[in-house]
C-alpha cells in the first residue's frame, strides 16, 4: 500500500511537474491600452518655421522683425501650424525697409503689423489648396481686431490668397518661392511685403481727393436709408468685404456734364446750334456746381442710388445678392468677363460688368484694369471702357478702384 | 398572484397535517459509517427490499424506518460512491451498525435529464455531464456555478463576479437566449431578460445535490429556448440531507489590478433540513455572496456602427471622437462642423472659407467617465429559500418552495447595466411522485434600482452641460475649437484647448455634485429620460407529466406532459413597447415519449416530439429521435437526431430601447413595422452598399421561431479494469432561420437622400447624425442555413487511493454565415481542461486537493454591447483540503486564476483576476 502511494505521489509529482511548466510558459495577454493615433508632424521635415527663419541669412530682416515681436517661440511650437507669407531680405527692400536697423527703428505696432499679417493660422496654405476660383480665398491672419460678437472667438484681419495657373498670390503681392514646408508649415517667400490695411473703405475713400463726387454721390443714394442699407455704413462696417469701382471725379463731372446737357436738350423739339451752344453752358454750370450737384434735385435719388450700386461688386447667396467679395487687380479675368453687382440684387438677370485685366508682359504684376458698363454705346459719350486709375487700394473691410468713368447700368 | 400561492399552498400544508392515521408499525434503527476513515456517511438510502418505503441517514449517520412489514426482513443499504450493502433484521430491538466501503463513482452516476426520467449515465442518449455534491466539496471554483465551465464543451461568460453565463456549442453572450436553466423543475429565467442571471437567485451551494447538462439542442424535452442546451440543478431532499451544515468562505481579490485595489471576498452559505416526521420534513438555506466586482477595464477606442463596431487606434488625447469600450458618456457624439461650425460660417462669412478647408465632418464625442467611476464596485449577492415537504403517501410528496435572490451584480447586454438591488423570488407547489409531477410556479422578477451604464452616464453629462443648448458643450467646444485654430494651434492641439474649455468645471467622478446628478438621473426611468431600468416582468407556468410505462411496458414505455406558461410584460415603458400597459405573452405546449428496448436490452431506441405555440409565433412540432447501443457491459454508443426551437426572446419580441451610440433596438412583432412606418418611410440594410451611396431597400419578413436539427453521435465506455471513462461526441447542427439583429437605417425626414448624396465619409456621419437619420437593429431570420459542427472527447482515470486525472479537449465551428448578420457564435475554435483531484487520501483520508486547469482558444466575440477579439486564455484553479472527520470539518485553502493572470471571456466584460480562499465547512455532504 505505502509503496503504491509512493509511486502514485511520483506520477503526481510529475504531472504537476508537467502541467507547471505549460501553464507558465504561456501567459494570458494584458488588456491592451487605447493606442494614442501617431500625430504627425504637418510635414516631414525636422526644421521648423522658427528655426528657418532664425537660421537662413536670406530672412535675416524678417527674423528680426519676428524676434522684435516675440513671435519666434510660437513659429517654434509643434503644436502650432502656420502658412508664413515670409517677404525675404529682397522683398523687405522693395517695399522700403532695407535693413534690420530700419526694423529696429519703426514702431513696435508696425513690426507687429507686418508679421501678424503675414500669419496665417492653423492651417498649411500649399499652393495646391489655394482656388483659382474667382476672385481669390479670404483667409485670417494672426492680427486680431476683436471679438466675433456673442462667442469668444478672435475676430482676424483677413488676408486673399489667389491662384491663376502658376502665379500666387496674396492680396496683389506675387509669391516668388511657393510651398517651402517645415516641420510645423508652409513658407511662401513674397515678392514684396503684405502690409494689413489700418482704415475702413469709408474713412480711406472718403479722404482720397479724387473721390469728393463718389462720396456725394453715396450720400444721396443713401437718402431716406438707415442701418446696413446705407451704403456709408456697409463702407464703414469693418467685417465687409467689399469691391467697389469708384470712379473719379472726373468721371462724375463727365456724368453730370452729360446729365445737364442732355437734360436742356430732351425740352427743346428741335435743338438749334444755339441750342447746343446753351446746352454746353448748362453742363458746364453744373459741373461748375461741384459735387454739390448730387445732392440737388438736378438728379433722382433713385438715378443715383442705381448708379452706386453698379459699383459696388456683389454674388449671389442664400440671402440674394451681397457686396461680399474682395477682387485684387490680378483676381480679374484676362479676357472680358461679367462680373456681378449689388444692382443684380433688384434685378437678378441684369448681366453685370466686363471687366478685364491685363498683366505686363511675363509679370504677375497688372498693367491695365478696364470696367465696361452694360449700357455701353447707348451712353451718351461713348462705349469706351473705363480705365483703373488707382488699383487695388486695400482697405480693411475691402478694396477699391478708381475709375475714370461712371459705369451706366442701363 | 404571488400571495395567491404562498396563500393556496399553506392551506394545502395546514389540510394535510391533519390527514394521518399509521398503519401498526415498527422502527428500525441503526447507523452508518465508513468503513476506510470510520466517520458517519450522512445521506445514506436505507429502503425495505422489495418495497416503497425508506429512510435516509441523518448527518451523524443515524437513520430510523418505520417499517409494517414482518420480521425477518432485508435491508438495502445504498449511497453513491459506496458499494451496495444487504443486512437481514430480524426484529425492530436489533440496532443496525454497518460499515460501508467506498467504491469508485466511475460512470455509475444516475441521470435524469437527459430523459426525464432516471438513468445510468453510461446509457443516456444524449451527451450529459454531471456535477454532484461531492464534485462540489471538492471543487476548487468559489461557486458551484463557476464549475461549469470546466465541464467540457461549455463556454462561460463572465459579465461580472457574480454574472456567469453558460452556453455549449456556441451561441453565448452575457445572458444566453439559448440555454434552458431549470432549477428544482422551475424555469430559472429572468422573464424580462429571457435567461437566468447566473445563480443570483437558485440555490445555496450547500443545498445542490447535482447539476446536469445536456449541451446542444433540448428542446424535444425541456420546451422551446434550449437549443444550445439545458442546465437542470436539483437540490436536495430534506428527508435525505438531514442537518445544520454552513461553509465561510473568505479570501481576496483584485490583487494587482490596475483599476481597483486588493478586496475581500465573502461567501457565506448556511443550511438547515430537519425531518420532523416521517411525513413531514423541511429545510432553509441561505448564501450572501459579498466583493467589490472585476472592473470591465477596456479602454481602447471603439468604432460604433450601430450595435456593431471594431476596436480602432484612438484614446482621449488623440481622437475627438473617442468612444472607449468600457468609458460611458462617450457615446454622445456630433459633428461640430455641421452642428456649429457652418452656422457660425453664415453668420460670419469672412470665416467662411477658413471654416469650409476643415474636414467634410468634424465628429467630436462627450467626454466619458470609466466603469469604475459609474458604477457600484460592490457586488452583493443574498439568497434565501425554504421548502416544506409532506408525504402524501410513501410514494408521492407534496412541496411547496420559495426561493429568494437579491443584490447588486453587473452585466452586459445592450449596455453595460448595473443590476442594482435586483430582486428575483420563485415560488411553487408542487405534487410528486415517481411515476408523475404537478407542478406550478412564478417567477416575480423586479429590477429595483438597475440602471444602464450608458444611458445614465451620457444623461449625466447632459444634466451637467446640455449637448445641444444655445451655448451648450458643443457650441462651447466649436468655437473653442475655432477660436485655437485661428490661433495657430494645430487640429489636434485645437480639439485638446476647445475639450478642455468645454469640460471647465466637469463634476469629478465621486464628487458630491456628480453623485447628486448621477443618483438623480439613474432614479429616472428611461422612458421619462433617465437611466432606471423598470422591470417587473413576472412569469407564471403550469406542468405536469405522467409516466405510462407501468400500464405499457410490454409494448412500449411512454411519457407524457404538457405545460402553459404566460409572461406577463411590464417595463413601464423602459425596456419594452409597454409604456400603455403590460404586455401578456401566452406559451404552451406539450410532449411524449416513447421508449423501446430490443435485442435483450442492447439497443434502446428513444422517440421524443414536443409541440409548442406562442401567441406571436406559428406553433411548432419538434421531435428527437435516439438510440443506445450497448456494445459491451458499461460501453455505450449514442446516436441521436434532435430539433429544437426557439421563439423570439421576449425582447426580441418587444424590445423598445435606444442604446448607447443610439440606434433603436426594437422588437419582431409586426406592430413595430407599423409603428415606424417602415412601409410609407423607406428603410435601408446598412451595409457597404449604404456608404457607397446605392443603399438597399429593405422589407422584413415575418418574424418566425428559430430551428436547429442536430445529430449527434457518442460514445461513452468504462475500459481499463473500469477505471478509464472515455466520453466521445461529435456533432451537426443546421439552424434554420436563425434569429439575428440586423441593422437598417431610416431617414428621419423620409429623404433618402441622405444615403445618396456625398463620400461614405458623409453618409457615414448623417448615419450617425440622429437629427437625420435612425438606425434600427431589428431581430430577423437569416434566410440561408447556418451550419455548425463541433467534437469533443474527455477521458477520466480513477487511481487507487481516489486520486483522478482527468482531460477533455473540444471545438465547435460555424460555417456560412451571410455577410451583414451578426451571428454571435463566440465559441472558440478549441478549449481544452485538465483536473488531477484526490477526494482523500492520507491519514484517514483526510487530505484532498484539486488542481483543475482550462485553455481556449481566441474568440471573435460578437454582441450588442461591443465586437473584437478575445485573446486565448488560460486559467489554473486548484485546492488543498483537510478534513477533521470527528468534528466534521472541512477545511480548505484554494484559489481560482492561481496564476493572477487577467483575462476577459467576453469583448467589453469585467477583466478576472485571482481570488484566493479559505473555506471552513461543517457538515457538508
Amino acid at each position: 500500500m505505502k509503496i503504491n502511494n509512493l509511486k502514485k505521489y511520483k506520477s503526481a509529482n510529475i504531472f504537476l511537474l508537467l502541467g507547471a511548466v505549460v501553464i507558465l510558459a504561456s501567459c494570458n495577454k494584458d488588456l491592451p491600452n487605447a493606442q494614442p493615433i501617431p500625430i504627425p508632424d504637418s510635414n516631414p521635415v525636422g526644421t521648423s518655421l522658427g528655426m528657418e527663419i532664425s537660421t537662413n541669412p536670406d530672412y535675416s530682416i524678417y527674423k528680426a522683425a519676428a524676434t522684435r515681436v516675440g513671435m519666434l517661440p510660437l513659429l517654434m511650437d509643434s503644436s502650432k501650424v502656420f502658412t508664413i507669407l515670409l517677404p525675404n531680405n529682397a522683398a523687405f527692400i522693395a517695399s522700403g525697409i532695407p535693413s534690420v536697423d530700419v526694423i529696429n527703428a519703426l514702431p513696435i505696432s508696425s513690426v507687429g503689423g507686418i508679421v501678424q499679417f503675414s500669419m496665417i493660422p492653423g492651417e498649411q496654405w500649399t499652393s495646391d489648396k489655394i482656388p483659382e476660383t474667382f476672385p481669390n480665398i479670404q483667409l485670417p491672419t494672426s492680427i486680431t481686431i476683436g471679438v466675433l460678437p456673442g462667442t469668444t472667438i478672435p475676430l482676424k484681419m483677413s488676408v486673399f490668397l489667389s491662384k491663376r495657373g502658376s502665379n500666387v498670390w496674396a492680396n496683389t503681392i506675387p509669391v516668388v518661392k511657393a510651398d517651402n514646408k517645415f516641420r510645423n508649415g508652409v513658407i511662401h517667400v513674397m515678392a514684396a511685403v503684405v502690409s494689413p490695411a489700418s482704415q475702413v473703405l469709408r474713412d480711406a475713400m472718403y479722404a482720397n481727393p479724387e473721390l469728393a463726387y463718389f462720396k456725394a454721390a453715396i450720400a444721396r443714394a443713401d437718402s431716406g436709408q438707415s442701418g446696413l442699407a446705407k451704403l456709408d455704413s456697409l463702407l464703414g462696417y469693418g467685417v465687409t468685404n467689399m469691391t467697389v469701382l469708384a470712379p473719379n471725379n472726373a468721371a462724375f463731372q463727365t456724368l453730370i456734364f452729360g446729365l445737364a446737357f442732355q437734360g436742356y436738350l430732351s425740352q427743346v423739339p428741335n435743338p438749334t446750334a444755339m441750342d447746343t451752344a446753351i446746352a454746353t453752358a448748362t453742363g458746364n454750370g453744373a459741373v461748375a456746381a461741384g459735387p454739390a450737384f448730387l445732392s440737388t434735385n438736378n438728379v433722382s435719388t433713385a438715378l443715383v442710388k442705381g448708379l452706386m450700386a453698379y459699383h459696388f461688386l456683389a454674388t449671389n447667396t442664400p440671402a440674394g445678392f451681397q457686396p461680399n467679395i474682395r477682387v485684387f487687380s490680378n483676381n480679374f479675368a484676362t479676357t472680358p468677363t461679367l462680373v456681378t453687382t449689388l444692382v443684380n440684387a433688384g434685378v437678378a438677370v441684369h448681366p453685370g460688368i466686363l471687366a478685364q485685366a491685363t498683366f505686363a508682359p511675363g509679370s504677375p504684376f497688372v498693367a491695365t484694369l478696364t470696367f465696361t458698363g452694360y449700357a455701353g454705346a447707348a451712353v451718351p459719350f461713348g462705349s469706351a471702357p473705363a480705365q483703373a486709375v488707382q488699383k487695388d487700394k486695400f482697405a480693411i473691410n475691402g478694396v477699391y478702384h478708381v475709375i475714370d468713368k461712371v459705369l451706366l447700368p442701363q | 398572484m404571488r400571495k395567491f400561492f404562498k396563500y393556496y399552498s399553506f392551506a394545502i400544508i395546514v389540510c394535510l397535517f391533519s390527514i394521518g392515521a399509521n398503519a401498526q408499525s415498527n422502527i428500525i434503527k441503526g447507523n452508518i459509517k465508513n468503513s476506510a476513515t470510520g466517520e458517519s456517511v450522512p445521506a445514506v438510502s436505507i429502503t425495505v427490499k422489495g418495497s416503497g418505503s425508506g429512510s435516509f441517514t441523518d448527518d451523524k449517520g443515524n437513520f430510523s424506518l418505520s417499517v409494517t412489514q414482518s420480521f425477518p426482513l432485508t435491508i438495502v443499504i445504498s449511497s453513491i460512491g459506496y458499494e451496495n450493502k444487504e443486512v437481514i433484521v430480524n426484529n425492530a430491538a436489533q440496532f443496525v451498525s454497518e460499515n460501508l466501503t467506498p467504491a469508485s463513482v466511475l460512470g455509475q452516476e444516475v441521470v435524469v435529464s437527459a430523459t426525464r426520467t432516471p438513468s445510468k449515465i453510461l446509457e443516456s442518449p444524449v451527451t450529459i455531464e454531471r456535477i454532484s455534491a461531492a464534485n462540489i466539496r471538492n471543487t476548487s471554483a468559489v461557486s458551484y456555478y463557476d464549475m461549469i465551465s470546466k465541464l467540457k464543451g461549455v463556454d462561460v461568460v463572465n459579465a461580472s463576479l457574480t454574472f456567469a453565463s453558460p452556453s455549449t456549442r456556441g451561441f453565448n453572450g452575457s445572458g444566453n437566449l439559448r440555454l434552458n436553466q431549470i432549477v428544482d423543475g422551475m424555469d430559472n429565467q429572468a422573464p424580462g431578460l429571457n435567461f437566468s442571471v447566473g445563480s443570483i437567485i437558485g440555490l445555496s451551494e450547500l443545498d445542490v445535490e447535482s447539476v446536469e447538462l445536456l449541451p446542444g439542442a433540448s428542446s424535444a424535452l425541456y420546451g422551446p429556448g434550449g437549443m444550445n442546451g439545458a442546465l437542470i440543478i436539483s437540490s436536495k431532499d430534506p428527508f435525505k440531507y438531514q442537518g445544520l451544515s454552513f461553509q465561510v468562505k473568505t479570501g481576496i481579490m483584485n490583487i494587482d489590478n490596475k483599476s481597483r485595489d486588493v478586496s475581500p471576498y465573502y461567501n457565506w452559505n448556511l443550511r438547515w433540513a430537519k425531518k420532523l416526521s416521517e411525513k413531514f420534513a423541511f429545510k432553509v438555506t441561505g448564501e450572501l455572496v459579498q466583493a467589490k466586482d472585476w472592473v470591465a477595464n477596456d479602454y481602447r477606442d471603439y468604432d460604433r456602427l450601430g450595435t456593431t463596431g471594431a476596436i480602432k487606434q484612438g484614446d482621449r488625447q488623440t481622437d475627438p471622437n473617442y468612444d472607449g469600450v468600457n468609458t460611458y458618456g462617450d457615446e454622445t457624439t456630433a459633428d461640430i462642423r455641421s452642428a456649429v461650425l457652418n452656422k457660425l460660417a453664415l453668420a460670419a462669412p469672412f470665416y467662411a472659407p477658413y471654416v469650409n478647408a476643415l474636414p467634410a465632418s468634424i465628429p467630436v464625442s462627450r467626454t466619458g467617465y470609466r466603469e469604475n467611476e459609474i458604477l457600484n464596485p460592490n457586488t452583493v449577492n443574498a439568497k434565501v429559500s425554504g421548502m416544506l415537504s409532506y408525504k402524501l403517501t410513501t410514494r408521492t410528496a407534496l412541496n411547496a418552495a420559495a426561493y429568494f435572490g437579491t443584490g447588486n451584480t453587473v452585466y452586459t447586454g445592450s449596455d453595460r447595466y448595473s443590476l442594482l438591488n435586483l430582486k428575483i423570488g420563485q415560488y411553487k407547489v408542487e405534487l410528486i411522485n415517481p411515476q408523475w409531477f404537478l407542478r406550478a410556479y412564478t417567477t416575480q422578477e423586479d429590477a429595483g434600482e438597475s440602471y444602464n451604464a450608458t444611458v445614465t452616464t451620457r444623461l449625466l453629462n447632459e444634466a451637467w452641460k446640455s449637448s445641444t443648448a444655445a451655448d451648450g458643450w458643443y457650441y462651447q467646444y466649436a468655437t473653442s475649437f475655432l477660436g485655437a485654430k485661428v490661433g495657430g494651434s494645430s487640429d489636434m492641439a485645437a480639439h485638446q484647448i476647445a475639450r478642455a474649455y468645454a469640460d471647465r468645471g466637469r463634476p469629478d467622478a465621486g464628487s458630491p455634485i456628480f453623485n447628486n446628478i448621477f443618483n438623480k438621473v439613474r432614479s429616472i426611468p428611461i422612458s421619462r429620460g433617465g437611466g432606471l431600468f423598470v422591470d417587473k416582468t413576472n412569469l407564471y407556468n403550469v406542468e405536469g407529466q405522467y409516466d405510462l410505462t407501468p400500464y405499457t411496458e410490454k409494448v412500449v414505455d411512454i411519457l407524457v406532459g404538457a405545460n402553459y406558461k404566460r409572461y406577463v410584460l411590464n417595463s413601464e415603458g423602459t425596456l419594452f413597447a409597454d409604456s400603455s400597459g403590460k404586455i401578456p405573452i401566452n406559451e404552451y405546449g406539450a410532449y411524449a415519449q416513447l421508449t423501446k428496448r430490443f435485442a435483450n436490452d442492447r439497443i434502446k431506441l428513444i422517440a421524443s416530439a414536443r409541440y409548442d405555440k406562442n401567441d406571436n409565433f406559428d406553433g411548432r412540432f419538434t421531435p428527437r429521435f435516439s438510440a443506445v447501443i450497448k456494445i459491451a457491459e458499461d460501453n455505450n454508443i449514442r446516436l441521436s437526431y434532435q430539433q429544437a426551437y426557439r421563439f423570439g426572446s421576449t425582447q426580441q419580441q418587444y424590445i423598445n430601447l435606444r442604446v448607447g451610440g443610439g440606434t433603436a433596438l426594437i422588437g419582431g412583432v409586426a406592430s413595430f413595422a407599423t409603428f415606424y412606418k417602415f412601409n410609407s418611410n423607406p428603410i435601408y440594410a446598412i451595409n457597404n452598399n449604404l456608404f457607397a451611396g446605392k443603399p438597399d431597400a429593405v422589407t422584413l419578413p415575418k418574424f418566425k421561431a428559430e430551428t436547429v436539427n442536430s445529430f449527434e453521435a457518442g460514445y461513452k465506455g468504462l475500459l481499463a479494469e473500469k477505471r478509464l471513462l472515455v466520453d466521445i461526441y461529435g456533432y451537426y447542427g443546421i439552424y434554420n432561420d436563425f434569429i439575428t439583429r440586423r441593422l437598417i437605417a431610416q431617414s428621419v425626414n423620409g429623404d433618402a437622400s441622405i444615403f445618396t448624396t456625398g463620400d461614405a465619409a458623409t453618409i457615414k456621419a448623417n448615419l450617425n447624425n440622429p437629427a437625420l437619420a435612425t438606425s434600427y437593429s431589428v431581430p430577423t431570420n437569416v434566410q440561408d442555413k447556418v451550419t455548425t459542427y463541433g467534437y469533443g472527447i474527455g477521458l477520466t482515470y480513477s487511481f487507487r487511493s481516489n486520486f483522478a486525472l482527468s482531460a477533455n479537449a473540444s471545438s465547435d465551428n460555424l460555417n456560412n454565415v451571410p455577410d451583414g448578420f451578426v451571428a454571435g457564435f463566440n465559441s472558440p475554435k478549441y478549449r481544452a481542461g485538465a483536473t488531477f483531484s484526490n477526494t482523500g487520501f492520507g491519514y484517514q483520508d483526510r487530505v484532498g486537493f484539486n488542481f483543475t486547469y482550462r485553455w481556449q482558444d481566441d474568440v471573435n466575440f460578437q454582441s450588442d454591447f461591443a465586437t473584437g477579439i478575445v485573446p486565448a486564455f488560460q486559467t489554473l484553479d486548484a485546492q488543498v483540503s483537510y478534513k477533521l472527520p470527528a468534528q466534521k470539518v472541512l477545511l480548505k485553502l484554494g484559489g481560482t486564476n492561481l496564476l493572477n493572470q487577467y483575462y476577459r471571456n467576453g469583448f467589453g466584460n469585467a477583466t478576472i483576476g485571482g481570488l484566493y480562499y479559505f473555506a471552513i465547512g461543517y457538515n457538508m455532504f
